[in-house]
């Protein structure tokens, strides 16, 4: 495996990226929609990947394989730092009154239930505090014992809980910045686009090497196929029901500039992949493999700022390029260095 | 992508002669015994059930039926989704298996994907039997005719028809082509002048040589590879049939993969059923072993699982939506007419198959075959209740009605319930039911890893 590109100047990158975030934040009081919109979108990428890896190391643990060992070197730190979200989530938290509507108006939740019992700031934040503490558990569970049918079965149980926090966190964080719409998919889609996220990192880390190129890459080409299938087919059922509320949310999304990004997203982790994954001889290189990643990270990070930015306009999108560079600087940083060797003799022992 | 400890699938010390003559010796040197004949029988009755309920239902109309104004769709399309879901699975199974190496496959693919033929085959017919004038349903292939008419590409119904046929032509060359290898083994094993000349004929001068085996193996991995988008792609056209209407319940972005979800979890629970039922009537018990059974068990227990989070999502949205009709759909169906029912199959589809968290009695065949069993009735009941529950309770009370089944409606089910049966046993004696071909690359590999 590779080390992570920018591990050395990652933490440094992150700290001034927050520390001029923070900044804007003091002298521009009125951008803080905008910068709460792109710091959930930098959010929603970086733990994309580090939840994608868990349920990766998760899957490997139930089905076994060559890829699942090869790529551990890379997965495993990225799970591992699951608790690292948690501090990097208070921002958000901070934030839901400026970003989430409901917050100030709760009719807007539908019925005074949905307001009572769910959609609060009180129950979003228990939510997402539960979830991360949920993942951040089932990380350390995965990444401490040893294979065998007790790993197995947090595997499994974990891969159901993790569907659920999946799920109950995109409805929350994603789709209730307008509260009328619902897409019952979207959790779904969010899953296997943090997949491919993920295995498009272990990709640019190199983790495969040689011997598991091949499977990463049928992997990489089944997770793009399947994220553009559940996007599609999200945007196919809405498009042709053309109920008001529901088409709204896209029709926000589709005029300009909003659409020309989700273009840009779909070219780079969508149909680019797919020329480079479907012929055979590139798609078992690791060196293809590494020049593809980034480009469909980038794609996966525009669709991210594509789903949250429109809720809080044009400025979201410095704010969203900045957050990612300081959320994914911390990440790395983090993640790459204390972490990976921390966690490198029990990896090791793995392989073993 | 594994590929896992063999050890278990093959006995111990077999030859490849050995596991030929397993497989082809129920075909070509015994004859069928009592319990194969008395279900040929009596699945054949039940085929002429059909053939006469379908000539009623074409000279008397769908009055016949349940179906009624509010719930027009009633039993035929509830069957048709049920059965196409069935037919779902086998292709994917194989293709999906053999993507991913996985060397339990050899065992259980070949049957499978006769499954997916005969299942998608009676799923075609359900929609043509409710249309009520059935010569029109030409009207849904894209023909050339005098008034320059096309079909309207808008409608789901149009895309789910061509989904099938593409599907159904698909699986018929995945199938026969797989097939190929082990009809020129018939050939060759072949006493009867007539068998060598038929068993010749479709393995199309099969001679086993490299150059064939190579030219086999691209064209049947690229095939596998091509199956998958296709088999997602048929249940999420049938899903959009639902979906593609505005009503309360049914408009959902959930339902494509959902219903292939459902899909996958009814066909690998027959697939279980046909195994136990195969590995009985051959004598077989050597190559679909426990171990099978156990891996089986898994998948039913994930798909089950697949099938709680998808109801979970349905009832949270439902339950958030302002559309008051969607909160009033939430509310029938556990409080609803068919309540009940739905109950049973929330029991069938989820409870039940929690019983496989259980190493041991994923182990015992009869376990894993009892709850593939009880989870294909709940399947069936959730095709059904899609339909009546969104129908019944429509946007317009003056339209509320319940739906009741006639006698013909369950005739026609257990008419092709028993086609299905007639056409497997057929297949059971005709064809060899396990990838001959198959086995012998896996003992290949079973020997090159000892």
């Amino acid at each position: 495996m590779r080390p992570p590109p920018w591990q050395g100047p990652a933490l440094p990158l992150g700290l001034c990226g927050t520390a001029v975030l923070g900044l804007a934040l003091l002298l521009w009081p009125a951008a803080r929609p905008a910068l709460a919109a792109g710091w959930l979108a930098a959010l929603l990428f970086w733990l994309g990947i580090a939840l994608g890896a868990l349920a990766l190391l998760a899957i490997h643990a139930l089905t076994g394989g060559r890829w699942g060992t090869a790529l551990r070197p890379v997965l495993a730190p990225a799970a591992g730092s699951l608790p690292l979200f948690l501090p990097l989530a208070l921002p958000l938290l901070l934030s839901l009154g400026v970003l989430y509507p409901w917050v100030a108006e709760p009719e807007l939740a539908g019925h005074p239930d949905v307001a009572r019992l769910y959609l609060n700031a009180a129950g979003f934040i228990l939510r997402t505090g539960l979830a991360l503490l949920l993942w951040s558990a089932l990380a350390w569970l995965l990444l401490r014992l040893e294979q065998g049918p007790a790993r197995q079965g947090v595997a499994a149980l974990g891969l159901v809980l993790h569907g659920v926090a999946v799920t109950l966190l995109g409805f929350d964080w994603v789709l209730s910045l307008a509260p009328h719409f619902h897409s019952t998919a979207f959790g779904l889609s969010l899953l296997v686009s943090q997949l491919l996220a993920a295995l498009a990192w272990a990709a640019l880390c190199r983790g495969a090497g040689e011997d598991a190129a091949a499977d990463l890459g049928g992997l990489l080409l089944a997770a793009v196929l399947g994220a553009l299938y559940l996007g599609f087919s999200q945007y196919l059922v809405i498009w042709y029901g053309n109920l008001p509320h529901k088409a709204a949310w896209y029709l926000a999304r589709g005029a300009s500039p909003w659409l020309w990004l989700e273009a840009l997203s779909l070219l780079l982790s969508g149909l680019l992949p797919l020329l480079v994954l479907l012929p055979g001889g590139l798609r078992r290189s690791p060196a293809a493999q590494a020049r593809l990643a980034p480009w469909l990270l980038a794609g996966l990070s525009l669709h991210h700022a594509w789903l949250v930015a429109p809720a809080a306009g044009p400025w979201s999108l410095p704010a969203a390029a900045l957050a990612t560079l300081s959320v994914g600087g911390l990440w790395i940083g983090l993640a790459y260095r204390p972490l990976a060797a921390w966690l490198a003799p029990a990896a090791q022992e793995r392989a073993a | 992508m594994s590929a896992g400890p063999e050890e278990a699938l093959l006995p111990r010390g077999t030859s490849y002669g050995a596991l030929v003559g397993l497989v082809a010796d129920p075909l070509m040197r015994r004859r069928a015994g009592r319990p194969w004949r008395i279900a040929f029988a009596v699945s054949g009755m039940l085929t002429l059930l059909l053939a006469g309920c379908t000539a009623w239902l074409f000279l008397r109309g769908i009055g016949i039926l349940g179906n009624n104004t509010a719930v027009v769709w009633g039993f035929p399309i509830a069957n048709y989704v049920w059965w196409i879901g069935i037919g779902n699975a086998g292709t994917f199974i194989s293709a999906a298996l053999l993507l991913t190496r996985q060397p339990w496959r050899a065992a259980i693919n070949r049957f499978a994907e006769a499954m997916t033929l005969f299942a998608v085959g009676i799923a075609g017919l359900f929609p043509i039997l409710h249309l009520g004038r059935p010569h029109y349903a030409l009207w849904l292939t894209p023909y050339p005719n005098t008034q320059g008419l096309w079909p309207q590409w808008r409608s789901a119904l149009v895309w789910d028809f061509a989904a099938i046929v593409s599907y159904l032509t698909f699986s018929l060359m995945f199938f026969y082509l797989g097939l190929i290898p082990d009809l020129a083994t018939l050939r060759d094993r072949a006493q009867s002048r007539a068998g060598q000349v038929i068993y010749g004929v479709l393995a199309l001068g099969w001679r086993g040589s490299a150059r064939h085996w190579h030219l086999h193996d691209t064209l049947y991995r690229t095939l596998a590879a091509m199956a998958l988008p296709l088999v997602v792609s048929v249940h999420s056209v049938a899903a959009m049939d639902f979906s593609a209407s505005l009503m309360p319940g049914w408009q959902e972005t959930i339902f494509p993969p959902y219903f292939v979800v459902g899909a996958l979890f009814s066909g690998f629970g027959m697939v279980v059923v046909l195994a136990a039922l195969i590995r009985w009537g051959l004598g077989l018990q050597a190559i679909i072993t426990p171990r099978h059974f156990a891996v089986m068990g898994k998948v039913l227990l994930a798909g089950s699982l697949g099938m709680a989070l998808c109801y979970g999502t349905e009832w949270l949205s439902a339950w958030q939506a302002e559309d008051r009709a969607e909160r009033e759909h939430l509310r029938a169906l556990f409080t609803g007419p068919y309540a009940p029912l739905y109950f049973a199959m929330l029991g069938c589809n989820l409870l039940v198959p929690q019983l496989l968290w259980s190493g041991r009695l994923r182990g015992s065949i009869p376990a894993v075959v009892g709850v593939a069993v009880v989870l294909n009735i709940g399947m069936w009941l959730e095709r059904v209740l899609i339909i009546w529950n969104t129908l019944s309770h429509g946007y317009l009370p003056s339209m509320h009605g319940v739906f009741s089944p006639t006698l013909w409606d369950w005739l026609i089910l257990a008419g092709s319930l028993g086609f299905f049966a007639f056409l497997m046993l057929g297949f059971a004696r005709l064809l060899p039911a396990v990838a001959m071909h198959d086995m012998g690359k896996l003992l290949r590999r079973q020997r090159s890893g000892a």
